[in-house]
């Protein structure tokens, strides 16, 4: 008779599954809902390249600004954009994406930032300041580079050099 | 006049559609959640039989091609006609009906009408699941009312009357005890609940014989049974019961009479697996026929 013992101790004894709010804590390194620092995204489609089922993509908006759209519906969360963006704007946050009640939920659109050059007056996508460290070291005062288009870094950096070996 | 307004409200709300399908509806949630807390699962919400009605009413009825239209929308509503006045039959407390003589044979027949209605649409539905679970079904029929025709039949001999109301007043004596073990052996077998869930294996047949069946139409099957379940433990408890003094007292005992019932099926349910066909007939032709002989034996006495 252990079928009925079995089925006694059940009856007095507390249920395994979880409700949606007792869910236990993701574990480290868990791949959950995507995140997109727009401050820091310069429009490089490096994540639409890298992303295979196309979840993200760059378009053109009507007054010529780049957007940088996600769908949620189609990301698998695999981490590749993540992993290829220049300057890290993208990271996927340990916690599970809400569940959506319909597809639209969830779609970012975020506007690459642009702003009028220092130098020329031009719109231009500012690279993060990391970025700017990283590439262009102390050859330019950081706040400097962070206002000028690519023009006039480089503009900027030959005077540097040249200035150097004068 | 009078008789037909009341049969009318017996039909529509007590013990008929209404307040079969209520009843129904909790019933189902009872061995539903039971059955989940024998898995030490949590179970389901206590509105979910009614969300599930609902939810298949709104559903677009797709029916598979070549399929006979009038079956498919027909064999339901028939189904589920024939529960409703197999419900309004049953002389439970409260009432409004009044019975006639020979009601227990009309009552046997009609309940034998969804279990042919399920046989015809799985045949009708052209899915080689619906045809195994509706041969699975006839098969199954043949076992179980052997025993569960011969409990009413031992019960009505033993009263010496084929009408509902006096074989439910009936004092009781060892044949009522006979025949609801009889009854109880077939019970199983009837809500195609395990041991003998065979027709609506979900592993083996997807669906059994409502494989095809979607939307509105599934709904009304779905209404048919659980209403069936309501007269079966409805008719037990009637043939069962003693007849207390007071109406409400009644009602009660009924109402906890038909929760004690199911909740033994769902543990019965819940405790063993599923057996094969031929075991199962090979099952109900042994012990169905011998409770069968002893109920008629302690009828004849």
């Amino acid at each position: 008779m252990g079928i009925l013992h079995m089925l006694l101790a059940n009856l007095g004894a507390a249920r395994l599954t979880h409700r949606p709010a007792e869910l236990p804590p993701p574990p480290p390194g868990f791949r959950g809902a995507l995140k997109h620092a727009a401050a820091s995204c310069t429009g490089c489609s490096a994540c639409a390249y890298a992303c295979s089922p196309g979840a993200i993509t760059l378009t053109a908006g009507s007054d010529g600004r780049t957007f940088w759209n996600y769908d949620p519906g189609r990301c698998t969360f695999c981490a590749r954009c993540a992993a290829i963006c220049p300057t890290s704007a993208l990271s996927l946050e340990a916690l599970a994406p809400p569940l959506a009640g319909d597809a639209a939920s969830g779609r970012l659109a975020d506007a690459v930032p642009q702003r009028p050059c220092g130098g020329c007056g031009q719109l231009f996508t500012p690279l993060p300041a990391p970025t700017i460290a990283r590439v262009y070291g102390d050859l330019v005062p950081a706040f400097i580079a962070r206002n000028l288009c690519e023009e006039c870094r480089r503009h900027a950096v030959s005077t540097a050099i040249k200035g150097e070996h004068r | 006049m009078s008789e037909w307004w009341r049969d009318l409200v017996a039909l529509l709300l007590w013990p008929g559609v209404a307040a079969g399908a209520v009843l129904g509806w909790l019933l189902l949630w009872m061995r539903r959640k039971l059955t989940a807390r024998l898995q030490r699962r949590a179970g389901p919400p206590f509105f979910q039989p009614f969300y599930d009605t609902i939810k298949l009413l709104g559903k677009q009825t797709v029916i598979p091609a070549g399929v006979n239209r009038a079956l498919f929308y027909g064999l339901p509503l028939a189904s589920l006609a024939a529960v409703a006045y197999a419900l309004a039959l049953i002389p439970a407390p409260l009432s409004p009906a009044r019975g006639f003589n020979g009601d227990l044979i009309v009552l046997i027949y009609l309940l034998e009408v969804p279990a042919v209605c399920e046989i015809m649409a799985g045949f009708s539905s052209r899915s080689i699941y619906g045809q195994v679970g509706a041969a699975r079904e006839a098969l199954l029929g043949l076992g179980y009312n052997l025993p569960f025709l011969a409990a009413l039949l031992a019960v009505a001999t033993s009263v010496g009357s084929f009408s509902l109301t006096v074989v439910a007043g009936a004092p009781i004596g060892l044949i009522h005890v006979v025949a609801a073990l009889a009854f109880l052996l077939a019970l199983p077998a009837r809500l195609k609940s395990n041991p003998f869930s065979i027709p609506n294996a979900e592993q083996e047949l997807v669906g059994g014989a409502h494989t095809e069946y979607n939307g509105a139409p599934l709904a009304i099957f779905e209404l048919a049974h659980t209403l069936e379940l309501v007269a079966l433990c409805g008719l037990l408890a009637v043939l069962v019961l003693p007849a207390t003094g007071l109406p409400i007292l009644d009602l009660l005992l009924y109402l906890a009479f038909c929760a004690l019932v199911v909740a033994g099926i769902t543990a019965l349910a819940a405790g063993t697996g599923r057996i094969k066909i031929d075991q199962a007939v090979r099952f109900y032709w042994r012990w169905g026929l011998a409770a069968a002989g002893l109920s008629l034996v302690v009828a004849l006495w």
